[in-house]
């Protein structure tokens, strides 16, 4: 191989380089997309002690922010951008608006869990999931199937677009 | 375009090819507007994420965006003829783009592609033979092989032109009714089959092909497509 392809190898390398780095500090100065989704997902809850239990209105809070984050993720779907000869999807899936609700059960199975659902509706489809909420570690954990971690759950069960 | 020489309506198969590769560049500047992001990269889930994952996707958009640019006029044959300086740098674009850009990169991200194994078989065949056909090319013009040269390059662009014709295919058979996965499947191994097809239908029809009973029929000096 000679220079008239060995310069513009190197300096490929280089650049893919540069843009690999780039985009690592990018997201590494992103909180949330640092995140691994592989982590299990933490939910803070405001004003909370490490050492105390979640409180109801804590784990309400806990629900509120999932509820929200289950639109957030619809949401990005419908305002995406996207050309008809591209690779992605011909036809999405349903954009139709979505909404959702949670209960919190005030019953509880045990002492250190809260137990409840989120409701996602879309369309004239209704899908619940039952949540628990570890009251220690503040982890929320649905059922889809199989139990995820609110992130893997987000990433996978309620994007709309798999 | 010389892959339709001696083809009732080359001009309008012609037009076609150049229109659905000005829109392939032209839709890919939606990854660069910023904003919301675009549906390929929400599909795409987790991986879109993964900053190794988003610069491997960059630069095969880059390279495919500028070996598709670089490499059109190149199949034009009477232009090429005339303009040989601007057939060697463009020329010179399109290998090293190909070469270390988008074939590559294209290789990688076959490993994360839409449709499961055969979706990954599809794309790591094509980027195989993208990145084989355009070395062969370039080590046939430095050893001047000119007629080695032109069949590699001839079916090194028709590879990329499995890029425009996928979407065409994937349009049609949505049309058809065909469901989203095995649309993307299908669209994937037509688009490779059209591709070789086109190259080698053209090097048969100008007498430029491997098979014995063809003979090569063309100048062995000067400017070539």
């Amino acid at each position: 191989m000679n220079r008239l392809l060995i310069v513009p190898a190197g300096c490929c390398l280089v650049a893919f380089a540069a843009l690999f780095a780039s985009l690592q500090r990018t997201r590494a100065e992103s909180p949330v997309a640092a995140r691994s989704p592989s982590q299990p997902a933490t939910v803070s809850a405001p004003s909370s002690s490490t050492a105390s239990l979640l409180t109801q209105a804590e784990a309400e809070k806990v629900l509120v922010d999932l509820k929200d984050n289950v639109l957030r993720s619809r949401r990005a779907w419908e305002e995406s951008p996207r050309r008809l000869m591209s690779r992605a999807r011909i036809q999405p899936k349903s954009t139709e608006p979505s909404s959702t609700e949670y209960t919190l059960s005030v019953s509880q199975p045990g002492e250190h869990q809260w137990l409840g659902t989120i409701l996602v509706r879309s369309g004239p489809q209704t899908q619940t999931y039952p949540c628990v909420i570890d009251k220690v570690t503040k982890k929320v954990a649905l059922f889809g199937g199989q139990w995820k971690s609110a992130e893997a759950w987000l990433e996978g069960e309620i994007a709309p677009i798999r | 375009m010389l892959y339709f020489t001696k083809l009732p309506f080359a001009w309008v198969w012609t037009l076609a090819t150049v229109l659905a590769s000005a829109v392939i560049l032209w839709n890919t500047a939606i990854y660069f507007e910023g904003g919301a992001r675009p549906h390929f990269l929400l599909e795409k889930g987790i991986w879109a994420k993964q900053a190794w994952w988003l610069a491997t996707f960059y630069f095969h958009l880059v390279g495919a965006c500028l070996c598709l640019a670089a490499g059109t006029p190149l199949m034009f044959e009477a232009w090429t003829q005339k303009h040989p300086r601007w057939h060697r740098a463009l020329g010179y674009i399109y290998i090293n783009t190909v070469l270390w850009m988008a074939a590559p990169s294209g290789l990688v991200l076959a490993f994360t592609a839409k449709g499961g194994g055969w979706g990954t078989a599809g794309f790591a065949l094509a980027g195989v033979l993208w990145w084989q056909t355009t070395w062969t090319g370039y080590q046939a013009i430095r050893r001047r092989d000119l007629p080695t040269h032109i069949r590699a390059m001839v079916r090194s662009f028709a590879l990329a032109l499995s890029a425009p014709a996928f979407r065409v295919i994937q349009i049609g058979l949505f049309w058809l009714g065909v469901a989203d996965e095995a649309n993307y499947i299908l669209s994937l191994w037509f688009s490779i089959v059209v591709s070789l097809l086109l190259s080698e239908s053209y090097l048969l029809r100008s007498g430029r092909s491997t098979f014995p009973s063809f003979t090569v029929t063309y100048p062995a000096s000067g400017a070539n497509p």
